[in-house]
């Protein structure tokens, strides 16, 4: 099976510029420069890559939302969002610890395929392994004359950035990655107008993932055909899978796309001696718990939103029937809590109420209202009355487990203190 | 105009509107926070949610943010059904998570939008459980109190101060519900538009201070319509008044002028009307009189020449009474001869082209500010040019199909779709700042560029040879060429009519498109203008009367330091002097009669505009004080004059209009009205049940014939057409957001008709202005002074408000680095001017034009130099002792307002409230 993404991955010591080069690396980048970019988008397209950050949508038709052609701004910028901050999720640190040039090489073509002449690489403050590897490679294909003014003789010109985040959750949406870029605060913006028209200092922008810009070097080098093939069943492509929780061998695997969540349980070993599976997310804790009964639905955007979560970023996180749902949503809920950006009032105040609550269920002191009104907050918080995705992530766990995990909420407050502690 | 569906009904709204905004002007009841009409939507409070139903069939609907959805035809939404009704009620009840519940103690109480708003939505139980959160208050200054754990988040302050009237030293910092408001560390807010964060704040963040040291519940208090006192613009405001004294000055909507916002200084300034340096008796031969003493009797009915001055201080009613009095002939403004050729010019230009309104200011999308202190001269002027510089980036995201109240989106693209502003002057100020275009230039300079300018622009010599045009000019002339609709913006600051001038043949040369703005140095300094239309005696004139025959003097109040020093000496010189006086006790006139300030009667101003406004009193004048034109009227029995059959005010109007027909229709008098309510409907002490047996408060002060009583009994403003609103209120809104609820439109894309008489109607045809050769800058040795001003300390009046003489800075004088090597400076050094006693503290800047030097003096100062060569360094004994008199000062001022609010609370307790025994 080929592994794209992972075919020169090497975690020990990532691949330099010539090992990359010798295993076929930038050829793609090559391969878009005889394209135009218009071209190079349309390859994107008809290979059905979708966005591997967790929305999945598709990457091709996000960039043919910038303007192009004679009259279109003259700066544009292309961003890689790398500031990997959901819990449970450690695939783009992998993809960029060991194999930094994928993804410089992705971010060329990218920034090709929409006449971009700066790249930005935001990269999550804490991953300073990923930044002292991706600045090295960065250096190499510079000196290389791989980025720079007119790139080996084709006329386009890019500078690439490395830019590490202060460290903020929301800065992994979009657009307050953008304001975080241009040292404001980082709340998001309102779409429209979407970054693709006004995005970076006024200017069309694409955000992009880390993993899906990894994708893109395959794609130019290997062709569209060959990408829709690799994925399984509806979705193109592979993609870096992960686990954590208490299973036997937590850790990434690339996988087609579509494989289904038990392969990666058993690649994991399944859970640890005397643990059973209780639930699991996903794709990350923004994403809804789902049962052992959901094991064999492919791991892709469409199978897993029927069964009634996200696939989210891919990263699964088992819950074993040792510990406690309802300490476990708390946890989650604290985090997001923190991490709120303070801008909309739903999210600000709810998460924190939400969290109050839940700290009193697991505690002992909690009430049958405090169910009632822990209810109230989920609708509260729900797509469409925040302003941004980060409440409605959060409350994605803790609906569920309330729907899944009924009973140890209920025993919670039934025996004043958490079942699982005494 | 729209039809959409709002619970069912069908209503025609404005397109390009939000959804909130249409609800609003419907007068139906959506609750909001964040969004603001001027300051556009960002979506953050969430408290406007409605739904929205895809069709007629659609039962479900989905929830949306009214202030961020644009309406469209045909869109049905519902704002009474349970979903979006239950979830505005949690925002409030999300809010209140950390809101504290000490509404008693807080000054916003009873004018509250988070109050009202909270009524609204019906929220009224406490479910959260856990602990408030709480903030560290900081000291930001005379002006205001912060409050944070009032705080509600909805970002409105900062979007105001920073984004708005573009302070920098408030933000908001940390995150999640640990937002905080405030500066990096205690210290004064450096806007000089922080009072408006009173009026932004939703809740009680950001109080008023002084008001606070003496403060009223709004329903206690009575409101009057008034008008500005502080710079030629006239914004109207709102004064409340309780037990005979002003506690504050808000702001009250002209959607031409102020809109929602005013500059501090005219919202602290009107404190010296409280003033213990305010006159209240009657004095003669420097004692304590009575009007019918014989000495008195004897000064007013002297024999001779009787010469009025008057002031573009006073209201224009005064004025013209003054000038009844004496004479045309004898009647002088308080004006120096350079003064009043500025007047005259600057007259002969608002007989050719009309002067644009604050709003057509923010519509312009190129700018040129020609030698002008805007900043200082008319302060809310600037922040008008301010929105302006916004246009091309609305624009910009217009053509995005991004309407242009998402306000956020207008700020990001703003930095690439600038409005041009062109800049030739000197000094440095925010506007200076955001220019695009710079020429550092004196006076002169500056006017010869712009005939220069005009030149170019018209294709011929209009005084200036255009080969004198700089490259900054050419640039100008470009930017000028191509705009659509350019603005000029010029005033008297630097005391130069060329400049003036060079504005009115580039209005000519660039034609119908350009709009025009010329801001006057005092609020009614063009009613004096008005005046001087008929005539009148020419500053030079008087001097030589006054040498040639003994002379009697009337002179109505006058305030800055310069112009009292000329008075002094005109005053040795005359036979006796008599004053109107507002402030100040100590002089040598024979004769002393006490003025009403503008809050104790009603009066009228022409703006920069030429636009008639008028005030209404909110208090009575206490001790003798009188309204000038009724002291003149008085001495016009006296001296047998025919201006002592005026009766009242609404006849000294009559006559007015006689003389100058082109104020015919100025002031509203309908007696068929009934008199509007000053006073809030709200439950108070006052009107608690057998309060007319138990609690007696004075009678409520109303001038004859006034359309306004002291009540809450009588007209609802909003139901006026013709009446300003003396406060702003609507059922169910008691703050002044209430005001949001009356705009169909505010500064949207086609401006309503201006209803006000514009003193200058009758059009000249334009002419060009030539070159005068007096215009021309003489030679001369040593540094050229170049005044400058500050919004706090320029402007006398308002200094004798205790909070805006805090902070009054003192004297300074600028100079470049390379100025201040070759004379040996440093900065912070004091220094004087060829020997005056005055002290300037020396500071660096860039914008210092050649041979020139930029001095600012305060009101209270007087530097009668225009050129000096030589600077004395005041030595470390001098330096010790002039700081140490600054402490001094400090400490007075701090001592004075602790007394004068002493005094006030005092004078309260002495309110004849009377109990009657033996009702229970």
């Amino acid at each position: 099976m080929d592994k794209p993404l992972t075919a020169t991955l090497n975690i020990e010591q990532p691949l330099d510029l010539d090992q990359y080069r010798n295993k076929g690396g930038y050829q793609g980048f090559a391969r878009a420069l005889d394209l135009t970019p218009e071209e190079v988008q349309q390859q994107v397209k008809e290979a059905n890559l979708r966005g591997r950050g967790g929305a999945g949508f598709p990457t091709g038709m996000k960039w043919g939302f910038v303007p192009m052609g004679e009259d279109s701004p003259g700066r544009k910028y292309l961003v890689c969002n790398a500031d990997e901050m959901e819990p449970g999720t450690f695939k783009d640190r992998w993809l960029m610890e060991g194999a930094p040039h994928l993804l410089v090489e992705g971010m060329m073509i990218a920034a090709y395929a929409i006449s971009a002449s700066v790249a930005y690489l935001f990269l999550r403050g804490e991953y300073r392994l990923c930044a002292t590897r991706l600045e090295k490679a960065i250096r190499e294909a510079e000196q290389a004359g791989l980025l720079g003014e007119n790139i080996q003789g084709s006329g386009y010109s890019l500078n690439l950035h490395l830019h590490t985040s202060a460290g903020r959750y929301i800065c992994g949406e979009e657009t307050a990655l953008l304001n975080a870029l241009e040292g404001k605060r980082a709340h998001p913006r309102a779409k429209p107008p979407f970054p693709q028209v006004v995005g970076l200092f006024g200017q069309p922008t694409v955000v992009n993932n880390a993993e899906t810009l990894c994708n893109i070097p395959g794609i130019l080098r290997q062709g569209p055909a060959w990408y829709q093939d690799l994925g399984r069943g509806e979705d193109a492509g592979t993609k870096i899978y992960g686990i954590s929780g208490r299973v036997k061998n937590p850790g990434l695997w690339e996988l087609p796309m579509g494989a289904p969540a038990k392969e990666i349980f058993d690649l994991a070993g399944g859970m640890q001696h005397g643990l059973k599976l209780r639930g699991w997310l996903p794709g990350g804790a923004s994403t809804d718990f789902l049962l052992p009964e959901h094991l064999d639905t492919p791991m892709e955007y469409d199978a897993i939103a029927e069964a009634g979560s996200r696939l989210g970023t891919g990263g699964i996180i088992a819950l074993d029937d040792k510990h406690c749902p309802v300490g476990m949503v708390l946890n989650l809920i604290r985090f997001f809590a923190q991490e709120s950006c303070g801008w909309c009032t739903p999210c600000r105040d709810g998460l924190p109420w939400a969290s109050e609550i839940l700290n009193r269920i697991e505690s002992g002191r909690g009430s049958q209202e405090d169910l009632d009104e822990l209810q109230r907050l989920c609708d509260f918080m729900w797509m469409g009355k925040t302003f941004c995705a980060l409440a409605p992530g959060a409350v994605e766990p803790m609906s569920s487990a309330m729907k899944y995990f009924a009973d140890d909420f209920q025993q919670h407050i039934d025996k004043g203190c958490c079942p699982y502690r005494h | 105009m729209i039809k959409i569906f709002i619970d069912g009904q069908d209503y025609k709204v404005i397109e390009g509107q939000n959804l909130l905004q249409a609800c609003l002007s419907l007068k139906l009841n959506l609750p909001y926070f964040c969004w603001h009409p001027s300051m556009g939507s960002v979506g953050a409070c969430r408290q406007c949610a409605v739904t929205r139903y895809e069709d007629e069939d659609d039962r479900q609907g989905k929830i949306i943010i009214a202030c961020m959805t644009p309406v469209e035809e045909g869109m049905r939404v519902s704002v009474k059904q349970s979903q979006e009704s239950e979830f505005r009620e949690q925002i409030i009840a999300a809010m209140m998570t950390h809101h504290p519940h000490d509404c008693p103690v807080c000054a916003e109480g009873g004018e509250c939008h988070l109050q009202d708003m909270t009524v609204m939505t019906g929220h009224y139980a406490r479910q959260f459980k856990g602990r408030k959160t709480s903030f560290n208050n900081q000291y930001l200054g005379p002006l205001l109190k912060h409050e944070m754990n009032r705080c509600i988040t909805c970002y409105r302050c900062v979007r105001f101060y920073r984004d708005y009237a573009g302070g920098e030293d408030l933000s908001a910092q940390a995150s999640k519900n640990h937002v905080y408001f405030g500066r990096q560390t205690d210290g004064v807010l450096q806007s000089e538009f922080a009072g408006n964060l009173a009026e932004v704040c939703p809740t009680g963040v950001f109080t008023d201070k002084p008001f606070g040291n003496h403060y009223s519940r709004k329903w206690d208090m009575q409101a009057a319509p008034s008008v500005c006192q502080h710079c030629s613009v006239g914004c109207n405001t709102s004064l409340s008044e309780r037990y005979g004294s002003v506690r504050r000055v808000t702001n009250r909507f002209n959607a031409h002028l102020n809109g929602y916002f005013l500059c501090d200084r005219g919202r602290y300034g009107f404190d010296f009307v409280n003033s213990p340096q305010r006159c209240q008796q009657i004095r003669s031969s420097n004692k304590p009189a009575q009007w019918q003493d014989d000495s008195l009797q004897r000064v007013l009915s002297a024999p001779g020449r009787w010469i009025g001055i008057g002031s573009s201080q006073a209201s224009l009613e005064d004025n013209f009474a003054l000038q009844q009095l004496v004479g045309k002939d004898n009647f002088c403004p308080d004006l120096d001869d350079k003064q009043q050729s500025l007047m005259q010019l600057h007259g002969e230009i608002l007989q050719q082209y009309p002067m644009a309104s604050l709003a057509e200011i923010e519509r312009a999308d190129a700018v040129l500010i020609l030698g002008e202190d805007i900043n200082c001269s008319a302060p809310r002027m600037a922040l008008a040019i301010r929105q302006a510089l916004l246009n091309k980036a609305r624009d910009k995201v217009e053509t995005l199909n991004v309407p242009g109240w998402q306000d956020a989106a207008v700020r990001n693209v703003l930095p690439d779709n600038p409005v041009p502003l062109i800049w030739f002057g000197y000094g440095e100020s925010e506007l200076q700042s955001s220019a695009q275009l710079q020429l550092l230039c004196d006076d002169h300079q500056a006017a010869r560029q712009g005939f220069a300018l005009a030149g170019l622009l018209c294709g011929h010599n209009v005084g200036v040879e255009v080969s004198e045009a700089q490259q900054q000019t050419r640039q100008a002339a470009g930017i000028l060429q191509k705009a659509s609709r350019p603005l000029l913006i010029g005033g008297w600051s630097a005391g130069n009519p060329a400049l003036l001038a060079a504005l009115a043949n580039l209005r000519k040369a660039l034609g119908e498109k350009a709009s025009m703005a010329i801001a006057a140095p005092e609020h009614n300094s063009l009613g004096l203008s008005v005046l001087m239309q008929k005539g009148h005696l020419s500053a030079a004139s008087l001097e030589q009367s006054i040498d040639r025959e003994p002379v009697n003097l009337l002179v109505l109040d006058y305030k800055s330091q310069s112009w009292r020093t000329r008075m002094a000496s005109l005053m040795e010189k005359a036979k006796q002097t008599v004053r109107l006086g507002l402030l100040g006790n100590e002089s040598a006139e024979e004769a002393l009669l006490p003025v009403a300030a503008f809050s104790e009667c009603s009066g009228s101003a022409v703006n920069y505009q030429g636009r008639v406004q008028y005030w209404q009193p909110a208090s009575k004048a206490s001790g003798d004080c009188l309204p000038g034109w009724q002291w003149l009227v008085h001495l016009a029995k006296i001296q047998q004059k025919s201006l002592a059959e005026v009766e009242d005010l609404g006849q000294l109007r009559q006559r007015l209009m006689a003389d100058y027909p082109q104020l015919e229709g100025a002031w509203e008098n309908d007696p068929r009205q009934q008199a509007i309510a000053q006073q809030p409907p709200r439950y108070s002490g006052r009107t608690a049940m057998l309060a007319n047996q138990t609690v007696h408060e004075p009678k409520p002060y109303a001038e004859p014939q006034a359309p306004y009583r002291q009540s809450m009994e009588g007209g609802e403003p909003r139901h006026s057409e013709t009446h300003a609103q003396p406060y702003s209120w609507w059922p169910g809104w008691n703050s002044n957001q209430s005001m949001h609820k009356f705009q169909q439109e505010y500064r949207g894309p086609e401006l309503e008709q201006q209803h006000s008489t514009v003193a200058f109607a009758h059009f000249q045809s334009p002419g060009w202005f030539k070159w005068r050769n007096q215009w021309s800058g003489s030679k001369h040795r040593g540094y050229r002074l170049l005044f400058l001003g500050q919004v706090f300390g320029s402007d006398g009046l308002s200094l004798e408000a205790p909070a805006i003489a805090e902070l009054c800075e003192r004297a300074q004088l600028w100079m470049r680095q390379d100025q201040a090597d070759g004379l040996g400076l440093k900065p912070g050094q004091w220094v004087q001017c060829d020997g005056l006693p005055l002290w300037l503290q020396v500071g660096i800047s860039k914008q210092v034009p050649q041979n020139c030097l930029l001095a600012y003096v305060p009101a209270d100062e007087a530097l009668p130099f225009k050129v000096c060569e030589h600077f004395d360094v005041a030595d470390l004994p001098q330096a010790e002792a002039l700081e140490k008199q600054y402490r001094s000062h400090l400490d007075d001022l701090k001592t004075n307002m602790q007394m004068r609010q002493a005094r006030l609370l005092h004078q309260d307790e002495f309110i004849p409230i009377r109990f009657v025994e033996g009702v229970n």
